[in-house]
């Protein structure tokens, strides 16, 4: 019987915990010092559609690896209220996140702006595929080389001769 | 030529050497990289804590060097910072303005009655506005600011005797 109570409970668990993100998030009022995220009413839809997107390319601060769409948080209950407020106030989605990175640098967005030291992460990547690239053509072409291939090795008659008694001697002392 | 293709390798060992040193540093100190840093407080314009009738405005701050402390009644690391603040205004005499972020009215006066008052004055930032604009994650923080209002360094967390200690007085110092 305890056991199909757990197994109950397990089955139970994602919706459960869908629950508690769902109430636990929100902005602290003065008046209430509950967190409920507020029911936003957007002036059209896709205004919403992006207000959804934008949760999901801005990080939260104060929690590691969790977007502000997905995090209950203090602070980004506050982000999320000031993107509904920004999108009603007309900005683009890049306006918004440069308002962000402003208060909070460049680790607010998942996808961080080209440019600056950003540049030296494309840079770094390309030059050292190239270095490889180079490293790899040169071993190739040291290793094709005509001396490489022993059909193709032409002797002295010195070096004949010598191979010659070398072959003599070895034999000579296999016997 | 052969050692070529060590380089990589070499390079990725001093990167992650060197990457790991800069964590390490950034955890041991407390300090916080923030866009404001170089840069003037933002627009400030809110009710002193102790009386609604007086609105604190950016000139209200500036004139000396001062620390600008986060807190709120709400917050428990804040209850272990407070007695090193009330130490710094005593004995150092260190100009400390504070900021209640995102508390209630009677908390934050009631938590100054009991505790000791370190402020100069207190500033009420119910719903974290200002401290949105400031980059504020959470309190406690505490920010360095010169006699112009530019902010010169951010401490994120406890402000303790021992980081006072160690690198804060001088940063203090050299305000």
């Amino acid at each position: 019987m305890r056991w199909l109570l757990l197994f109950v409970l397990v089955l139970q668990s994602p919706w459960l915990m869908a629950q508690t993100i769902g109430e636990g998030t929100g902005l602290l009022t003065p008046d209430d010092q509950t967190l409920v995220e507020p029911l936003r009413q957007f002036s059209s839809s896709d205004l919403e559609e992006r207000f959804h997107r934008l949760n999901w390319t801005l990080r939260c601060m104060q929690c590691d690896n969790q977007a502000i769409g997905d995090s209950n948080a203090p602070v980004s209950a506050q982000m999320r209220d000031r993107v509904a407020r920004l999108l009603e106030d007309g900005y683009s989605d890049r306006e918004i996140v440069d308002f962000m990175i402003e208060r909070y640098g460049e680790g607010v967005t998942y996808r961080p702006r080209l440019g600056g030291h950003t540049i030296w992460i494309w840079v770094a990547g390309f030059a050292l595929t190239a270095f490889l690239v180079a490293v790899i053509l040169g071993i190739r072409k040291r290793h094709s080389g005509p001396s490489d291939d022993p059909g193709d090795t032409k002797l002295t008659a010195e070096e004949q001769a010598r191979l010659r008694a070398l072959r003599e001697r070895s034999r000579g002392e296999s016997a | 030529m052969r050692w070529v293709v060590f380089v990589p390798f070499f390079g990725v060992l001093v990167a992650a050497t060197v990457f790991g040193y800069m964590l390490s540093q950034g955890e041991d100190q407390g300090s916080a990289p923030s866009t404001r840093i170089g840069k003037v407080l933002p627009t400030l314009s809110l009710q002193d804590l102790s009386d609604e009738d007086l609105i604190r405005v950016n000139e209200d701050l500036y004139g000396s060097p001062f620390l600008l402390n986060v807190w709120g009644s709400w917050c428990p690391s804040c209850r272990i910072e407070h007695p090193v603040l009330n130490k710094l205004a005593d004995e150092e005499s260190v100009r400390i303005i504070g900021l209640n972020y995102r508390d209630t009215r009677d908390g934050g006066q009631e938590w100054l009655v009991d505790r000791g008052d370190p402020y100069e004055f207190t500033v009420f930032d119910p719903i974290g506005e200002f401290g949105f604009d400031l980059g504020v994650v959470g309190a406690p923080e505490t920010y360095f600011i010169d006699a112009e209002g530019i902010v010169r360094h951010r401490h994120v967390g406890i402000l303790s005797e021992r980081h006072w200690d160690n690198t804060l007085r001088d940063v203090w110092e050299s305000l």
